[in-house]
């Protein structure tokens, strides 16, 4: 693979691994260490990047593996997770709207932090990413039925817990 | 879209089964700021935070990794190499530098080698007298070293 097929292929996956990456750290300097960390890492094994088929899945399969290392390496979090949801949060929004959205990133946020890895990972793909349960699968090394699984019991934690929320106050 | 097909589509979304194009709708239909029914008002933060996510982007900081190109083995063994021997050198030169050697004048002794048995008696002869004179001056001194001793030992009268 050459520095140009790297540039078109792979580079334009960054932020799709950087929130990836950020949904299982939680943390935004964490989640950019591990995408440079990877890019990096796939750069060192071009050539084995040749036989890939599917090169998104196989990115996301490292960094998702990378960020477990470092979950279980024991990092150490530079910056609460809820200082980087707030300045993304209130970075895009007008005044009025601002205290809005922050307090419901924040709070899907939390709900988020809660759920298995297993559903968090597969929810960030569907919800935020936009892929598709065949693309998921590939990426994660799930079944179909395990992707639609974990898809279905992620989404309705997070609608019982908001739910809750909302008629409790809690 | 009405309340009563969101409510179908939320439902179906729940169940995991919409389509990407449905969840799509789903979080435009969320994010206005219309009055919803408590039921569909609970789960609004869920397609509002989706939507927001994915405006997140990598930071600046990282960079592409085709600007730290990799060197072939033999060039990183030779830079090594190099940079190993620039160190000696330099380690060389300062030591030079910060311990010259003594500057030392040159003697010839030729000019003091003995060219004749005659020449070795004289020099030979010169010698004895002055160990001898030698000799006799620390005796001299000895004695008198010895005469001081013994008057501090005379009683006082």
């Amino acid at each position: 693979m050459t520095s140009n097929d790297f540039q078109q292929q792979i580079w334009p996956l960054r932020d799709r691994l950087f929130r990836f990456a950020f949904r299982l750290l939680s943390d935004e300097a964490e989640a950019a260490d591990t995408v440079q960390e990877t890019l990096i890492k796939i750069w060192d094994k071009r050539e084995d990047l040749e036989r890939v088929q599917n090169k998104e899945a196989w990115c996301l399969r490292l960094i998702r593996n990378a960020s477990i290392d470092r979950i279980r390496g024991g990092y150490r979090k530079r910056k609460t997770a809820l200082d980087a949801v707030q300045e993304f949060a209130t970075s895009r929004q007008g005044p009025g709207k601002e205290v809005q959205l922050k307090d419901t990133v924040q709070q899907v946020h939390r709900l988020m932090k809660e759920l298995p890895e297993a559903q968090r990972a597969v929810m960030q793909l569907r919800d935020i990413e936009g892929m598709s349960y065949q693309e998921i699968a590939d990426a994660l090394e799930l079944t179909m039925a395990q992707v639609k699984t974990n898809l279905h019991r992620a989404r309705n934690r997070v609608r019982q817990a908001l739910l809750k929320t909302e008629q409790y106050g809690l | 879209m009405d309340s009563k097909e969101i409510k179908v589509l939320v439902d179906r979304y729940f169940a995991g089964e919409t389509t990407l194009e449905e969840e799509q709708q789903l979080r435009d239909y969320f994010q206005d700021g219309k009055q919803l029914e408590p039921t569909l008002k609970g789960i609004q933060p869920l397609f509002q935070w989706a939507k927001a996510e994915r405006a997140r982007v990598a930071p600046t900081t990282v960079k592409r990794p085709t600007l730290y190109r990799k060197l072939p083995l033999y060039a990183r063994i030779a830079s090594v190499a190099a940079l190993f021997l620039l160190a000696v050198m330099v380690t060389w030169r300062f030591s030079e530098f910060v311990n010259p050697e003594p500057q030392t004048a040159q003697i010839n002794w030729e000019q003091y080698e003995v060219e004749s048995p005659e020449e070795a008696a004289v020099i030979l002869t010169a010698a004895l007298q002055k160990a001898g004179i030698t000799l006799q001056a620390g005796a001299e001194q000895a004695l008198r070293e010895l005469e001081s001793v013994e008057r501090l030992s005379d009683p006082i009268e």
